[in-house]
């Protein structure tokens, strides 16, 4: 059984809202069973403070030492334990708000299984034959081995991003003889699509451990334009294996930022875990502690500064 | 046209079959457009271009410090061999890009890394495979299968679009941190 969370004083619209962010959290793990509040027995309760029911459940809610989301314009005159948001928050905001009052993050389990589109990536990872993804009446066209992804629309793939770690993906075989190829005309790097995917996601991506992984292969980075921390990330990662926060402290980076290019890439098959023996190994050849900047003549730190490229 | 003094300059190479994308991708991020040697295609010949590069082609960009970073596109294979020596010379670093619509996309990867590794010894090269949008059901496994059968120098693959200034300025940016 998941979390009990209560609504009250909430209207149609942000109680969709709210639906959408639980179905969110779904996606890592976080089960939420949402309904209006009745007898006050839940774990955390979601109220609208202009509204009067939803301020005398948040009355009750505070007795109770509740943990409590209040959507207000005026967030001095609440609880100090008490989030706040105001009415016309994005639905990630929500989600992000809940899974702070809910609970911490969850873990990339010891099978290394990620959820939704990025989990079905990583069943079908090295397959040949195209296969179909389908969430409601979405589709795309996986084809891993050719590190490719298809869809029959443009308006497809913004959608495809915003549902990546989406529970409700299923996936189905297609043999390549049945497929329309002109159907499936817009094509994509599979790598820059999950890479650029899971970046809108990471603060709902299962988090690595202090387990280190390499690149095995360049991933395909093409499309990523302006994002010189996901080049860094994987010049680092495919002459060294790192941890996420080894990683993250070595660029300068967020680990919740490195920790979502771990996920796309392992999703992708570029990635894969390093056993600790072959790390020892690695290390004795390419020391951690050597700085590329220590290798990059004066000159050629200008011409990077000229196209504004950290190194 | 003198060829200006590399010894205290940075040195770029484009390199790549006909067709790929040089001139345009060296025209994407230079200061001004590439001193080319284009010359005509004669009649009959089945790519729609106009012209191809015999010799190769020049550009430069800007640094501060006056200083100057210097873009070569190499020629095609027949005039490599007497050209690619003195154009390679000093070279830290090629762009190689390859048409993905050439039935040759392969031979292609394996023939230019090796001739890139033989002018311009301990190059570090990225490649860009461009015109991805004009095949149907393009694959990169393809190239990453050849780099693993042949054991080539193992170099990071992107798809790119020569046109685009962001693109190429990520495959300079990829080249500038492998070196």
């Amino acid at each position: 059984m998941g979390v009990q969370l209560a609504t009250a004083g909430i209207s149609h619209e942000l109680e969709i809202k709210i639906s959408l962010a639980c179905n969110l959290l779904h996606a890592c793990d976080l089960s939420i069973d949402l309904r209006p509040w009745i007898d006050g027995s839940c774990d955390a309760v979601v109220v609208d403070l202009n509204d009067r029911f939803g301020r005398l459940v948040y009355d009750m809610a505070v007795r109770r030492q509740l943990r409590i989301l209040a959507f207000t314009t005026e967030h001095n005159l609440v609880d100090p334990g008490t989030k706040t948001l105001e009415r016309d928050i994005s639905v990630v905001a929500i989600a992000m708000t809940l899974r702070e009052i809910l609970g911490g993050k969850i873990r990339l389990n010891s099978r290394g299984n990620l959820p939704g589109l990025l989990g079905i990536t990583q069943r079908v990872h090295g397959f040949d034959e195209p296969t179909v993804a389908r969430c409601g009446s979405l589709e795309v066209m996986l084809r891993p081995s050719a590190g490719r992804i298809h869809f029959t629309s443009r308006s497809d793939i913004d959608a495809a991003k915003n549902r990546l770690v989406d529970k409700s993906w299923a996936v189905s075989r297609v043999k390549k003889i049945s497929i329309d190829k002109q159907a499936w005309a817009n094509s994509f790097s599979l790598d820059g699509f999950l890479i650029g995917s899971c970046r809108r996601h990471e603060e709902f991506l299962p988090v690595f451990g202090e387990q280190e992984y390499r690149l095995t292969v360049w991933p395909d980075l093409g499309g990523l334009i302006e994002d010189v921390d996901v080049l860094r990330m994987t010049v680092a990662l495919h002459a060294l294996s790192w941890s996420v926060t080894g990683l993250a402290n070595h660029l300068g980076i967020s680990a919740t930022r490195a920790n979502s290019f771990f996920s796309a890439t392992l999703a992708s098959g570029t990635l894969e875990r390093v056993p600790k023996s072959i790390h020892a190994e690695l290390g004795s050849h390419f020391p951690i502690t050597s700085s590329i900047q220590n290798r990059v003549p004066a000159l050629l730190k200008k011409v990077a500064c000229h196209f504004k490229v950290r190194i | 046209m003198s060829m200006p003094n590399t010894g205290k300059s940075v040195k770029l190479l484009f390199a790549g079959p006909q067709g790929a994308g040089k001139t345009t991708a060296m025209s994407a991020i230079s200061d001004v457009p590439p001193l080319s040697t284009d010359v005509a295609i004669a009649s009959g010949s089945l790519s729609d271009r106009n012209t191809t590069t015999m010799a190769f082609d020049y550009a430069t960009v800007s640094l501060r410090s006056n200083e100057i970073l210097h873009l070569y596109g190499l020629p095609g294979q027949e005039s490599l061999d007497f050209m690619g020596d003195i154009v390679g010379r000093g070279a830290v670093g090629a762009l190689l890009l390859l048409d993905a619509s050439s039935p040759h996309l392969t031979e292609d990867y394996a023939y230019w890394i090796n001739a890139l590794k033989k002018i311009a010894s301990g190059v570090k090269i990225v490649v860009g495979v461009t015109k991805v949008d004009v095949v149907e059901w393009f694959s990169i496994q393809e190239i990453r299968r050849c780099a693993a059968d042949n054991g080539a120098y193992s170099a990071p693959v992107l798809t790119v679009d020569p046109r685009d200034y962001l693109q190429i300025i990520q495959l300079v940016s990829l080249l500038l941190l492998t070196i």
